[in-house]
C-alpha cells in the first residue's frame, strides 16, 4: 500500500506539470467538500436579499455576493463544484473502464466477439451525442438522482471511441514480437494482459479517463443548458442554467457569472496538466 | 485479390452498421414520454379556442389515426425501414402534414455551409498551431497553450452571448440575426453581403472554440507525443533543420489520426449544431431536431439522425479506405 | 528554433490584420437599417418590428394553412394578426364584441338553434374578388364535413346545416340548441376558425395546400418569408377594403415579424431600437432594456409599475383529486395554507415594482371582471380562510390600480395545516416529517413543465415552503411535450399547472368541463370533473343550466357563475396563485400611441393575438426614425354596426357594447432624423486599436533576431 503511495508521490513530483495540475485539483476538491459545511437553508430560493456585491466576513456565505434568486454564490458554488466532479467521476470511472474491457476483449479475440463489439462501438460512434443525450434525458428524467445523471446520459457517447482505440492498440501490440515470445515461452493470456499489455494501455486509459470527466461535465452543462438537467440539484450546468435564466450577464452582476467559469476553468486545467504531464511520463518511462 | 475481399467486406459492415444504428434510434425513440398529440391539444387550448369537453375526445381520437400514432410498434418499424431506404420518411409531426425531406431541405443548406467551412478552417488553424505551437520552451507557445486551456472550457452559450454583446450590441458590426434576406427570388449581391456579414459571427465563435481549443489542444499534445519519440529526438541530433523535422515528423504523424477525427466531425454536422442555431439565431438542423424530439416527432427526428448517421459511416468507410495511400505502414499490411 | 520564429510571425500577421480589419470597420459602422432582412433602401421608421411568437425558428415556414392539425400557431408568422378573415373579435379589456367582417352581432332565433350572420357589405379580399356569403357558406361547410380539419370536431359536432339567404346573409341551423354558437367564429383568446376565400380553397386538397402565399383580407400581404423560419416580412396594401371603405389605413408601410434567436438577444434588439414588441420578457431581462431605453419603454402601462397583470392563465398548484391523499379535501387545504402567498408574490415582483395581483379565484382579476365575480363572493371567499390582514405593501399595491384590497390569498398557517393534516391521520414523526397514517414518510412530487416561463421559480419557492413545514418533495420536472401527455392521462399527484385559461365574464367555456357528464375516466387529468362530493349533484345541475341560459342574459348567469364559483372555491382542487406579470414589452423610439393603462387603454398589450390588428390600425410615426412610405394612421377601426331593416319573421335582435375604442388621429409632420451610432466613441476606439496594433508590431519586431 505504502509503496503505490510512494510510487504515486514520486510520478507527481516528477513533471512540473503533474504537479501542478494535481495541486490545483486538490485545492478544487476542498472547495467541493468545504460544501458539506454549508448551512442548512443554502438551498432555499429568495433567503438572502437579492444581487449584493461580494463582501469579505468572517461568513464565508458572502464572499462571492449573492444571485437573482437570493441564493450564496459561495455555498451554490461548493455544492456545484462537488456534484459535477461527482457526476465526472462516475461516468467516466464506468464508462472509460467499460471501453477498456471491451476494447481489450475485441482486441485480443477478433473472432465473432471481438467482431460484435467492434460493430455496436461503430454503431454507438455514428449516432451523435447531444441528441442521443436529449433523449435518453428525457425519457429517463423523472426517475434519475444525481450521480446516476452522468451513468445514463455520458456512458452510451463515451465508451465506444475508447473501446476503439483501445482494440487498435492492442491488436497491434499483438503483433509485435514480444507478445509473441512471450506466448511461446508459454504465458497464459492473462498473464499476457496483465504483464505486457496493460502498462502499455495503462497511460492511454489514465489520460482517457481524465477526458471523460471533462466530457461528463460538459455533457451535463450543455444539458442544463436546455434545462433538462436536475433542477433541484446545484451543478455546474445548473449554475449556468440559472445565470442563463436570470440574465446576470447583461445585468452587470459579474460576482455570479465569473466564478462557476474559473472553477469550470480550474477543472479544465488541472485535469489537462495532469494528462498531458502524466503522456510525457508514460512515453519516457516505456522509452527506456 | 485480398483487397477486393477487404473492401466487399467493408461495405457490408457499412450497411450492417447503419442498419444497425437506425433500429437501435428507432428502439430508443419509442421511449421519449412526448405526444404531439397531447401537445397539441394543450397549445389548442391555452390560446382559449373554445372547445367543448366531447369535442376534445373526439379530437384526441382524430389525431391519433391522422398522425399513424396507433398501430403495432413492428409494422410501423418496418414501414420505416422500407422508407428509409428510399429516404422517404413521411409527414413530420411537428409541422404536419408537410414532409420531412421539406423541412430538413429547407435548413441542410445551412448547417452544411456554416459547418462544414468552419470545420475545415479550425481544422487547418487549430493544426498549424498546435503543430508550432507544441514546442515547449518558447514563450508565445506557452502562452498560446495557456489561452487555448482558458478559452476551451468556457460554457459555448455564455462565450457567444459575450461576442454577441461586443460584436452585435456595443459595436454593431453584425446583425442579430443569421440567414438571409430572400426578399427578392433570385441571390442579389445585396443578398449575398448579408449572408457573410451574418455568418461571421456565428462562424467565428465555432472556430475560437473548436479551432483554437480543440484542434489546436489536441493537435499540440499530439505533436508533443511526437517529440517524444526516438526518431525524433535523432533527428535533432542529426541537425536537420527545424523546418524539415516540423514538416517530415511531426506534422506527418500529426495530421494521420486528426483525418479520422476531421472525417468524423464532417460526417457529424448533419445532427446541426444547437446551441449555434438558438444564440445566433441562425437557421439550421440542431433547433429543428431538438424540437422534434421533445415533440415526440419521430419521424423527423429518425429522418434527421439518419442522416448524421449516413454522414458519419459514410465519412469512416471513405477514411478506410483512403488511409491506406495516406499512411504507408497500413499499406505494407 | 525556428518553427518558433514562424508562430512569431504567423501570430503577429493574423493579429496586425485583425487590428486593421476591426479599425476599417469601425470607420464604415453599417446603419441600423442594413442589419436587419429588409428590402434594399426601406429605412427604419417605415417599419413596425414585431417580435415573434416563439424564439425559436418555425418549423415549416412557408405554410400558412392553418386548419389541418400541425401547425397550431398563426401568430406566429403573423397570419392571424395582419391576414386573416375573422367575424368577431371580444375587445378584452371591457369584454365587448367586436363585429368586423360580420356586419352586427349574430341572431338568435328563440330555440337557439338558427343563427343569422349578416355581413358587411362591401369587403373584399386583396386579390379582388368580393367577401361573400359564398365564403361563409363554403368554409363552415369545410369545418363541419371535412375530418381532416382542425374545427371538425366542433363544427360537425353542432352544425346541421348552413345556406345563405343572400350575398350578405347566412343561416345556419344546427344540430341542439347553444346559445354559445358563435364563439367558434369569435377571437376571444389568440385567434379562432377563419373564413377562407372559397376561390382559392375549393381547388386545392385541403390537407396538402400550404396557402402560400396566402390571400388576405387584412391591411398587410405577405412579402417575403425567410427560408430559416425566423422572420416573416408583411407590406400593407394600398387598396385594402378597410381603406376604400371606412378610411382605415396602418401607418407602418411593413410589419417584420422576426425572432432573434433566445429572449436575451431580443432585449439587445430592443434596446437598440430593432425591435419594437415582444411577447414577453423575463423580468430580468425587462430590467436590462428598461435600464438602458426608459424613455421608450412600456407595457400595460407607460410608467412604473409596467406589467401586464391580466394573462389569460392563472398559474398555480394543481392536484389530482382522484389520488389518494389529494382526494381528500383536508389535505388539499393544508398543503394551501402550508403556503406563504406573499413570499410568493415577492418572488414575482419585478425590478419595476410591479407585483401579480393574487387570484384566489380560477377567473383572471380583469377589471370587469373584480365587480362581477370578487366582490360579490367576498365574504364567503374570507370564510373559506383569505388572509384578513394582507401586508401594507399589497394593500396599496391593489388598491390604485382598482382591486379590491382586502381580498387576496388563502392566509399562511401551518397551525390550521397541521390541525387539518391530522384530523385525516397523518403525524409528524420524530424526524418534525408527515407521515402518512400506514407509517411512511409522506413524500410529495412536484410535477412541472421546466419550460413555461415563471414555472422553474414557482417550483422552487414552493418546496421550500412544503419542506419548510415538514413535507418531503421530490421535483418531477419535466419538458412541454412530456407534461401535457402526462397531465391528460392524470399521471401525476400534485404539481404547478393552469387547468384552464379564459378573459369572457360568460365563463361556460372555462368551466363546462366540470360537469362530471363531460369526465372522460382515460383522460382524466385534474379528475376534478370525476370527483365526488356532496355538491357534486348541485354543481352539474348549475353547469346545465349555464348550458341552456344565452350569454346576454346576464344577470341570471352571474348569479349561477357565483354558485360554481363558491362550490369550487369550498373544494378546491386546485388553488391558481395569480396570472403570471407579462412584460410585453413595446418601445415607442419609432412608433407611438400604444395601449396604455389607464388613459389610453383601448387594447390589452396582446401583440401576439389576432386583437393586435387594432394596434397597428393606430399607431403612428414618433418622427424620430427616418421615414419614406409610411403615413399616419387612417380612421380609427370603429366600424358602423349596420343592423338589419326589419324582417317579417320575428327574430329576437341582441344588443351588445359596441367596443369603444379611444384613439386619437394626430397629423403629425414626421421629421427625418438620421440615426447614427455614437461617432465619437466608435472613431476613438478605431485610433486606439490602431495604435495598440502598431505598438504590438514594434515590440515583436525587437524580440526578433
Amino acid at each position: 500500500m505504502i509503496s503505490v503511495v510512494k510510487r504515486i508521490m514520486k510520478i507527481i513530483k516528477s513533471d512540473v506539470k503533474v504537479y501542478v495540475g494535481t495541486l490545483i485539483f486538490i485545492l478544487l476538491l476542498i472547495f467541493a467538500l468545504i460544501s458539506f459545511l454549508a448551512p442548512s437553508w443554502h438551498k432555499a430560493w429568495y433567503f438572502l436579499p437579492r444581487d449584493q456585491l461580494p463582501q469579505l466576513s468572517s461568513d464565508p456565505t458572502y464572499w462571492l455576493g449573492t444571485t437573482t434568486n437570493g441564493r450564496s454564490v459561495f455555498w451554490s458554488l461548493a455544492r456545484a463544484t462537488l456534484n459535477s466532479l461527482i457526476i465526472g467521476l462516475v461516468a467516466a470511472t464506468l464508462a472509460a473502464h467499460i471501453g477498456l474491457i471491451l476494447g481489450i476483449l475485441a482486441g485480443l479475440r477478433s473472432g465473432v466477439i471481438g467482431a460484435i463489439i467492434m460493430m455496436l462501438a461503430d454503431v454507438f460512434i455514428t449516432i451523435p451525442p447531444l441528441p442521443l443525450h436529449v433523449v435518453l434525458v428525457t425519457i429517463f428524467k423523472e426517475y434519475i438522482s444525481l450521480p446516476l445523471l452522468g451513468l445514463i446520459f455520458v456512458i452510451p457517447s463515451s465508451w465506444a471511441w475508447p473501446a476503439r482505440q483501445i482494440r487498435a492498440l492492442v491488436t497491434s501490440l499483438r503483433e509485435r514480437e514480444f507478445i509473441l515470445t512471450s506466448l511461446l515461452s508459454g504465458n497464459t493470456t492473462r498473464r499476457i494482459l496483465l504483464n505486457e499489455i496493460f502498462p502499455y494501455t495503462f497511460g492511454w486509459h489514465l489520460v482517457n479517463f481524465l477526458n471523460t470527466v471533462l466530457f461528463a461535465i460538459g455533457s451535463e452543462a450543455g444539458l442544463a443548458i436546455l434545462g433538462l438537467s436536475l433542477m433541484r440539484e446545484d451543478t455546474l450546468g445548473m449554475m449556468i442554467y440559472w445565470i442563463i435564466y436570470f440574465n446576470p450577464l447583461y445585468r452587470g452582476i459579474w460576482w455570479w457569472v465569473i466564478p462557476p467559469i474559473v472553477v469550470l476553468i480550474l477543472i479544465f486545467v488541472s485535469l489537462y496538466l495532469i494528462s498531458t504531464g502524466l503522456q510525457d511520463y508514460f512515453n519516457l518511462r516505456f522509452k527506456r | 485479390m485480398k483487397t477486393i475481399y477487404y473492401f466487399f467486406l467493408r461495405i457490408i459492415t457499412f450497411i450492417l452498421t447503419i442498419l444497425l444504428s437506425f433500429t437501435l434510434i428507432f428502439i430508443i425513440l419509442q421511449f421519449v414520454p412526448a405526444s404531439i398529440v397531447e401537445l397539441l391539444i394543450a397549445s389548442y387550448r391555452s390560446k382559449g379556442q373554445y372547445y367543448d369537453p366531447k369535442a376534445i375526445i373526439e379530437l384526441r381520437e382524430r389525431l391519433y389515426e391522422l398522425f399513424g400514432l396507433g398501430g403495432n410498434i413492428v409494422d410501423q418499424y418496418f414501414r420505416f425501414l422500407n422508407r428509409f431506404v428510399l429516404l422517404e420518411f413521411g409527414s413530420s409531426l411537428i409541422a404536419f402534414p408537410t414532409p420531412v425531406k421539406e423541412i430538413i431541405a429547407l435548413r441542410l443548406p445551412w448547417t452544411v455551409g456554416l459547418l462544414s467551412i468552419t470545420a475545415i478552417i479550425s481544422w487547418i488553424m487549430g493544426n498549424i498551431l498546435g503543430v508550432l505551437a507544441s514546442e515547449r520552451s518558447s514563450a508565445i507557445s506557452r502562452t498560446l497553450r495557456a489561452i487555448a486551456v482558458t478559452l476551451y472550457p468556457i460554457p459555448y452559450y455564455i462565450f457567444a452571448l459575450v461576442l454577441i454583446f461586443i460584436f452585435s450590441y456595443l459595436i454593431p458590426l453584425f446583425p442579430l440575426i443569421g440567414g438571409i434576406t430572400t426578399v427578392s427570388p433570385s441571390l442579389t449581391i445585396y443578398d449575398m453581403v448579408y449572408l457573410i456579414k451574418s455568418s461571421i459571427l456565428p462562424a467565428l465563435s465555432i472556430i475560437i472554440v473548436s479551432g483554437f481549443g480543440w484542434w489546436f489542444l489536441s493537435s499540440s499534445s499530439l505533436a508533443q507525443v511526437v517529440q517524444n519519440e526516438d526518431f525524433y529526438k535523432f533527428a535533432i541530433l542529426r541537425g536537420l533543420s527545424s523546418n524539415l523535422i516540423l514538416k517530415r515528423y511531426t506534422l506527418r504523424n500529426v495530421i494521420l489520426p486528426q483525418i479520422t477525427a476531421l472525417g468524423l466531425a464532417l460526417g457529424g454536422i448533419f445532427s446541426g449544431a444547437l446551441l449555434v442555431e438558438v444564440v445566433f439565431a441562425y437557421p439550421g438542423l440542431g433547433y429543428l431536431l431538438y424540437r422534434a424530439i421533445l415533440g415526440g416527432d419521430i419521424p423527423t427526428t429518425l429522418g434527421i439522425l439518419s442522416l448524421s448517421v449516413i454522414g458519419v459511416s459514410a465519412a469512416t468507410l471513405i477514411l478506410d479506405l483512403i488511409y491506406p495511400l495516406l499512411d504507408p505502414r497500413v499499406r505494407h499490411r | 528554433m525556428k518553427s518558433h520564429t514562424i508562430l512569431k510571425k504567423v501570430a503577429t500577421t493574423i493579429l496586425t490584420m485583425v487590428f486593421i480589419t476591426t479599425a476599417v470597420l469601425l470607420a464604415y459602422v453599417p446603419k441600423v437599417e442594413a442589419q436587419l432582412p429588409l428590402p434594399p433602401g426601406v429605412p427604419r421608421g417605415d417599419v413596425l418590428i414585431m417580435g415573434k411568437e416563439y424564439y425559436g425558428a418555425n418549423p415549416d415556414p412557408f405554410n400558412f394553412n392553418y386548419i389541418v392539425p400541425g401547425n397550431p400557431s398563426p401568430g406566429d408568422k403573423g397570419y392571424s394578426q395582419l391576414c386573416a378573415a375573422y367575424l368577431w373579435y371580444v375587445n378584452t379589456t371591457s369584454a365587448a364584441i367586436i363585429s368586423w367582417l360580420a356586419a352586427s352581432p349574430p341572431e338568435y332565433s328563440q330555440d337557439f338553434k338558427t343563427i343569422t350572420i349578416r355581413l358587411r357589405q362591401g369587403v373584399y379580399w386583396n386579390d379582388g374578388h368580393p367577401f361573400t356569403a359564398d365564403d361563409v357558406v363554403y368554409t363552415i361547410k369545410l369545418y363541419s364535413t371535412d375530418s381532416r380539419t382542425t374545427y371538425y370536431t366542433t363544427f360537425s359536432e353542432w352544425v346541421e346545416d348552413v345556406n345563405k339567404i343572400d350575398n350578405y346573409t347566412i343561416i345556419i341551423k344546427l344540430k341542439n340548441s347553444n346559445p354559445r354558437f358563435h364563439y367558434f367564429l369569435t377571437v376571444i383568446i389568440y385567434d379562432t376558425a377563419p373564413i377562407l376565400p372559397k376561390h382559392v380553397w375549393e381547388k386545392t386538397d385541403v390537407m396538402t395546400f400550404k396557402n402560400y402565399p396566402p390571400v388576405c383580407i387584412g391591411p398587410y400581404n405577405l412579402k417575403a418569408v425567410d427560408s430559416g423560419g425566423l422572420w416573416f416580412l408583411w407590406e400593407r396594401y394600398e387598396a385594402w377594403w378597410g381603406t376604400k371603405l371606412y378610411g382605415m389605413r396602418p401607418a407602418p408601410k411593413y410589419v417584420l415579424v422576426i425572432s432573434y434567436g433566445t429572449e436575451e438577444k431580443d432585449a439587445l434588439a430592443m434596446s437598440k431600437h430593432e425591435l419594437d414588441s415582444t411577447i414577453a420578457f423575463s423580468p430580468e431581462n425587462f430590467e436590462f432594456v428598461w435600464k438602458t431605453i426608459p424613455e421608450y419603454v412600456g407595457v400595460w402601462r407607460n410608467k412604473p409599475p409596467y406589467a401586464w397583470p391580466f394573462d389569460a392563465c392563472v398559474k398555480g398548484v394543481i392536484f389530482n383529486v382522484l389520488k389518494y391523499p389529494f382526494n381528500l379535501t383536508e389535505v388539499r387545504k393544508a398543503i394551501i395554507h402550508a403556503l406563504d402567498y406573499r413570499i410568493l408574490i415577492d418572488a414575482f415582483k419585478g425590478p419595476d415594482g410591479a407585483m401579480p395581483i393574487p387570484t384566489v379565484l380560477p377567473i383572471v382579476r380583469y377589471v370587469h371582471a373584480e365587480p362581477r365575480f370578487y366582490i360579490p363572493l367576498k365574504d364567503e371567499l374570507m370564510k373559506l380562510g383569505l388572509d384578513p390582514d394582507p401586508p401594507m405593501e399589497i394593500v396599496s399595491y391593489l388598491k390604485p390600480l382598482g382591486f379590491d384590497p382586502a381580498i387576496v390569498w388563502y392566509r399562511h398557517d401551518t397551525q390550521e395545516s397541521e390541525r387539518l393534516l391530522k384530523s385525516v391521520g397523518l403525524y409528524r414523526g420524530p424526524d418534525n416529517l408527515w407521515r402518512l397514517p400506514t407509517g411512511e414518510i409522506w413524500t410529495v412530487e412536484l410535477f412541472y413543465n421546466v419550460e413555461e416561463p415563471g414555472f422553474p421559480k414557482m417550483a422552487a419557492v414552493v418546496t421550500d415552503q412544503l419542506e419548510r413545514f415538514g413535507i418531503k418533495v421530490e421535483p418531477r420536472s419535466v419538458d412541454t411535450g412530456t407534461y401535457w401527455t402526462k397531465y391528460a392521462r392524470g399521471d401525476f399527484g400534485f404539481g404547478l399547472g393552469y387547468p384552464g385559461c379564459s378573459l369572457l365574464d360568460d365563463l361556460l367555456p372555462h368551466i363546462m368541463s366540470w360537469n362530471s357528464k363531460y369526465f372522460n375516466p382515460e383522460f382524466p387529468e385534474t379528475g376534478w370533473a370525476g370527483y365526488k362530493f356532496p355538491e357534486r349533484q348541485e354543481l352539474d345541475e348549475i353547469l346545465d343550466t349555464i348550458e341552456r341560459t344565452p350569454p346576454w342574459k346576464e344577470e341570471a348567469l352571474l348569479e349561477l357563475y357565483r354558485k360554481a364559483l363558491l362550490i369550487w372555491a369550498k373544494q378546491l382542487p386546485w388553488a391558481g396563485f395569480f396570472p403570471i406579470p407579462f412584460y410585453s414589452a413595446y418601445n415607442s423610439y419609432c412608433w407611438e400611441n400604444w395601449p396604455s393603462y389607464p388613459e389610453n387603454y383601448y387594447m390589452d398589450p396582446v401583440y401576439w393575438w389576432a386583437q393586435m390588428q387594432f394596434i397597428v390600425l393606430q399607431l403612428r410615426p414618433s418622427g424620430k426614425c427616418p421615414i419614406e412610405e409610411a403615413t399616419t394612421p387612417g380612421k380609427p377601426p370603429i366600424l358602423p354596426l349596420e343592423m338589419p331593416t326589419p324582417t317579417p319573421t320575428p327574430a329576437t335582435t341582441i344588443t351588445v357594447i359596441v367596443a369603444t375604442t379611444v384613439s386619437t388621429t394626430v397629423v403629425s409632420t414626421a421629421t427625418v432624423t438620421q440615426t447614427v451610432t455614437e461617432w465619437t466613441t466608435t472613431t476613438v476606439l478605431a485610433v486606439v486599436l490602431a495604435l495598440v496594433g502598431l505598438i504590438i508590431g514594434r515590440l515583436t519586431k525587437k524580440g526578433r533576431g
